[in-house]
């Protein structure tokens, strides 16, 4: 029992260790960046080459944003809560 | 480190009082970090920086965008290769056609940017003709022959589309469109559309946005049918009949400080009819705001209208995170996805693939300036034919604006909703708040994802 006891408060020890480590950082990364895929470097060497890369990198998660986006697929304008909407004919 | 300096595109916003989230305008970099680090590289240029940071997290300061060995105009002119990257993308992909039907309404809302615009067209075109609806289905073939690019859903937009009056063009559009693999949607005041039961479904008109401005009492009063008056009852009505029929139902809300207190009742008002018990219904507020026209329009003096960031607090209670499109749920998709804030070099479709196609052959881009003869972009009259505007449009994306290419929030914002530039000057940016709301969308974002792990 007493060994159980002894690696369980062990264990919640490196827990609270590991959880002060991750609040101590002073930066930390929510998302990539397209410099991870990239140097700034190799981004405009390519950009030279193949103009549309970037578009092609970022074409499946941009698509969507837009009241009048003619690549949000299902959606029409006006279609969206939020801010790209547009005016006020409505309807 | 000598030829290292802070990046001119870097976003900074306080989420507490010891963290800041600091987000980079072309990488699409989002991190969180201390107070320290948002000391250090505020006077990072001026060298007059006490802080003490350490190496890992200088490296990844410069990993990330934030610190950079490239000069001013090195960046701007980097943004400027990205913007128009993924604008040319953008232009090859899929294109999106809207069919106004008639110049006429048989509403007159005074808020309404469409107003006096019927007058400029003779009574004959002020409404499709059979001969011009099939001339509209072989321009979209012309102007995108790849019928995988062409969105298979086509709007149907005024005026007002599904008036009476139009019920037998609507039908010829709709069965015509319907042999050519189209489904459609309609942007409509919602009063007449019991008379296009029969079109409504999944195969035919399956997609509705009606706008509602209130509970009865304020609604009747801003939203009436010119010679019947008050409409409130009949288009609950037919918002029934809609869903019965499998139709997608979007209510819109115009809101204005007159009637922003009204979103709760209006939404009983909404729970009490049953529409929530259909998948396919959702209801949105819509902030009024000015646009080209207000100053011509005398009757806007009557709207009061509210900031964006007033609205957007009211707002709040309708955010949801599966809300699709909105800049809280891209911020808040990069974050769970850990993917990059996606690069907007444009505000929307006007700027890439949308045409609207009117009664008496003419194109549009952007529902918002729709017949007025200065904003033409094209013909399809006697074959189709593109005029000087249709570049004006399709060439503007952040990096060919001044003040946008060398703005943090640029790729964000997309350069502003056009129709709002006084003039129509597209080497204008529309800023309108921008920098505000989208703080209080990456706050609401990070609440989230925090609420969420």
């Amino acid at each position: 029992m007493n060994f159980i006891c002894i690696v369980f408060n062990l264990l919640k020890l490196l827990v609270m260790k590991k959880k002060k480590r991750k609040d101590e950082r002073e930066l930390s990364p929510l998302n990539e960046s397209l410099l991870d895929r990239f140097s700034v470097e190799k981004l405009e060497e390519r950009l030279e080459t193949d103009p549309l890369l970037i578009g092609q990198l970022l074409g499946s998660i941009h698509s969507g944003n837009n009241p009048t986006d003619a690549n949000s697929g299902d959606e029409g304008c006006c279609f969206f809560g939020s801010y790209y909407q547009c005016g006020e004919k409505g309807g | 480190m000598e030829n290292i300096r802070k990046s001119s595109y870097v976003v900074t916003i306080q989420l507490n009082d010891s963290n800041y989230m600091l987000i980079h305008g072309y990488t699409g970099a989002m991190d969180v970090v201390s107070k320290r680090i948002v000391d250090y590289l505020t006077h990072y240029d001026s060298k007059k920086s006490n802080c003490m940071v350490n190496q890992k997290d200088i490296d990844l300061l410069i990993h990330r965008g934030y610190l950079t060995n490239m000069t001013e105009e090195h960046e701007m002119d980097l943004v400027m290769k990205i913007a128009s990257s993924i604008h040319n993308y953008r232009k090859q992909q899929t294109k999106k056609f809207y069919i106004l039907v008639g110049y006429e309404c048989n509403f007159r809302c005074h808020y309404c940017y469409e107003k006096g615009i019927n007058a400029h067209y003779q009574n004959e075109n002020r409404v499709f003709k059979i001969q011009m609806v099939d001339k509209a289905y072989e321009t979209m073939s012309l102007i995108e022959p790849d019928k995988d690019k062409r969105i298979k859903e086509i709007m149907l937009y005024g005026g007002e589309p599904l008036m009476a009056e139009n019920a037998t063009i609507v039908k010829y559009i709709v069965q015509k469109g319907h042999s050519l693999g189209y489904k459609f949607g309609a942007i409509t005041n919602g009063y007449d559309l019991n008379k296009f039961e029969n079109l409504l479904g999944p195969n035919y008109i399956d997609n509705l946005q009606i706008t509602i401005d209130g509970p009865k009492s304020f609604h009747d009063k801003r939203r009436f049918h010119w010679l019947y008056g008050g409409s409130f009852d009949k288009i609950m009505n037919n918002v029934t009949i809609a869903l019965k029929k499998n139709v997608r139902v979007v209510i819109r809300m115009n809101i204005d400080s007159d009637n922003s207190e009204t979103i709760s009742e209006l939404n009983q008002a909404f729970i009490k009819n049953g529409f929530y018990e259909f998948e396919k219904f959702s209801f949105y507020p819509a902030i009024l705001e000015k646009n080209l026209k207000t100053e011509q329009n005398s009757d806007k003096n009557r709207i009061k209208y509210l900031s964006k960031e007033t609205f957007e607090q009211l707002n709040k209670h309708y955010w949801q995170p599966s809300k699709r499109g909105t800049l809280y749920d891209i911020i808040y998709s990069s974050i769970t996805n850990k993917k990059p804030l996606p690069l907007r070099p444009i505000y929307c479709g006007a700027q890439e693939g949308l045409y609207i196609l009117d009664p008496v052959g003419n194109i549009y881009c952007c529902l918002e300036i729709v017949g007025r003869k200065e904003n033409i972009i094209g013909s399809y009259l006697n074959g189709l034919k593109w005029n000087e505007q249709y570049k004006r449009w399709h060439y503007r994306n952040i990096g060919e604006i001044p003040n946008c290419k060398k703005c943090s929030y640029a790729f964000f914002c997309g350069g502003g909703c056009c129709a709002k530039i006084k003039n129509l000057n597209l080497c204008s940016p529309s800023c309108n708040q921008f920098p505000k709301i989208f703080d209080i969308s990456v706050k609401k974002a990070y609440e989230f994802y925090m609420h969420s792990v």
